[in-house]
């Protein structure tokens, strides 16, 4: 997958950033795409996910309580927004701590697990992929977190045929 | 040689995004916005307990399960689990509700640069592009080291 | 040991309650044409408060980077931590719900978090490439102009 990290200035605020990812040759980021799929059946739901988003962004942060972990492999930084009770939008992202969070897309959870629904598979596996691309390009000295954690700092863009330094 | 790249992300903005956000209403703004301050209220002060989620739920009495959900931040607590909360957590219901515990002040970044820094520590390890060559570990993987220690009963 | 200040109008009994080191790197350039005779910081002082406590937390990063800004040479983060015994007749809360403090207090606090800082890193750094990086004296008006959020 080609991409690129951008930041949704809507949504960000003081205590954590929040990105997407726009796929090369796409206008809309994954999370918009989450939007677009889901606005006519689910919007209240999209609502109440955006309002959420507001908040952990503007007062209380990424906490760890508010996100399903262990959404992706062991040890990556994969988890899913919390469902409202009754409510079964998943919404798929990566988290680091409570200052950014990058989003990815995600679907309807009528199963046990994502690996049992092709549309909930394809939009953990995408941030599974950004998970590891990020966690390389951090160890390669590439990309870097702020002193803050909140911004990421470096290069954003990603592509498969892109040459090694 | 590598350089440091100082880039940040390009600021994203979304007509659909935004116009989502303005149907929402200040009730269901406010309605969101306790709920999740509530559990975050709620998680600061098992933090300072050093409780985890399954000490609090014994202590409580209820399954960890439960727990996760109140911390979920979606959570629409009743005033009788609320009572409950505050008594194990010997609290007041007003200091559940009091503000955050840290907050932030202020951030302030300042750039100042050191002139003429008198000559330092020097390494003896040889810089890679200028001295050694790196070992080729692909061909070398066959290679083992063996080590033999010898004790002496003294 | 509280130490009580007077300073145009108000007056201040706090201590310093403990130093930690949250975060400590060191970058060794890749290459050795990059001159380590000039050298640029980049600090960024937080000021963090717990009213419950009385604690006030002023936190430095330090980023050291090469002359021309292209590498990262090491990174220091020191969290200084003061007890403020009068905190609340100290820190006010305006109208909008921000919390405030005397100025001249937050400078001193920024003052002494800074050379504390300097002084943890050169504890930090001794010894390797970066021994001679001394943090340069911080001109209190540089802090107070600063882009703040």
């Amino acid at each position: 997958m080609n991409y690129e990290i951008v930041e949704l200035s809507q949504l960000s605020g003081n205590y954590t950033t929040i990105y997407s990812i726009i796929v090369n040759g796409e206008t809309q980021s994954l999370f918009e795409n989450f939007i677009e799929e889901n606005k006519n059946k689910h919007r209240d739901e999209l609502i109440s996910i955006l309002d959420r988003l507001k908040v952990i962004a503007d007062e209380t942060g990424a906490r760890e309580g508010f996100f399903k972990h262990k959404e992706g492999k062991p040890g990556d930084l994969v988890c899913a927004l919390y469902d409202e009770p009754d409510r079964n939008l998943r919404l798929y992202c990566i988290r680091n701590g409570n200052v950014a969070i990058i989003l990815g897309g995600g679907g309807l959870k009528e199963v046990t697990a994502w690996q049992h629904d092709p549309k909930l598979s394809k939009e953990a596996n995408a941030m599974i992929e950004v998970s590891e691309d990020i966690f390389q390009r951090l160890k390669e000295g590439d990309l870097r977190w702020s002193p803050d954690g909140k911004k990421l700092i470096g290069n954003l863009n990603f592509s498969e045929d892109e040459e090694d330094e | 040689m590598k350089k440091t790249n100082n880039t940040t992300a390009k600021q994203h903005t979304s007509s659909l995004i935004g116009e989502l956000m303005a149907e929402s209403s200040p009730l269901e703004k406010a309605r969101v916005k306790n709920r999740m301050e509530l559990a975050a209220r709620i998680e600061d002060l098992l933090i300072q307990k050093k409780w985890n989620k399954k000490e609090f739920a014994k202590r409580i009495g209820k399954h960890p399960s439960e727990i996760t959900k109140w911390l979920s931040g979606t959570h629409n607590f009743t005033q009788d689990i609320l009572t409950e909360i505050t008594l194990v957590l010997n609290i007041s219901l007003s200091d559940l509700y009091s503000k955050k515990q840290v907050q932030t002040l202020n951030t302030t970044t300042v750039f100042v640069s050191l002139k003429q820094v008198p000559k330092g520590i020097s390494y003896a390890t040889p810089y890679s592009s200028v001295f050694a060559s790196e070992l080729d570990y692909k061909t070398k993987s066959s290679q083992k080291a063996s080590l033999s220690l010898t004790y002496t009963d003294n | 040991m509280a130490k009580n200040i007077e300073h145009k109008g108000f007056n201040v009994e706090f201590r310093l309650q403990g130093i930690e080191l949250l975060k400590g790197t060191l970058n060794l350039p890749p290459s050795i044409d990059i001159s380590l005779a000039n050298l640029n910081f980049e600090i960024n002082v937080e000021s963090k408060v717990d009213a419950q406590n009385k604690l006030i937390f002023m936190i430095v990063h330090v980023e050291i980077k090469s002359e021309d800004q292209l590498h990262l040479l090491g990174a220091l983060s020191v969290s200084c931590i003061y007890y403020v015994e009068n905190y609340e007749k100290l820190i006010k809360i305006l109208d909008d719900g921000r919390l405030d403090l005397p100025k001249p207090f937050l400078d001193m606090l920024n003052s002494i978090s800074i050379s504390t800082t300097r002084g943890v890193m050169f504890s930090t750094f001794k010894g390797t490439f970066l021994h001679n990086a001394i943090l340069p004296i911080i001109n209190p008006q540089q802090l107070q102009n600063a882009t703040s959020e």
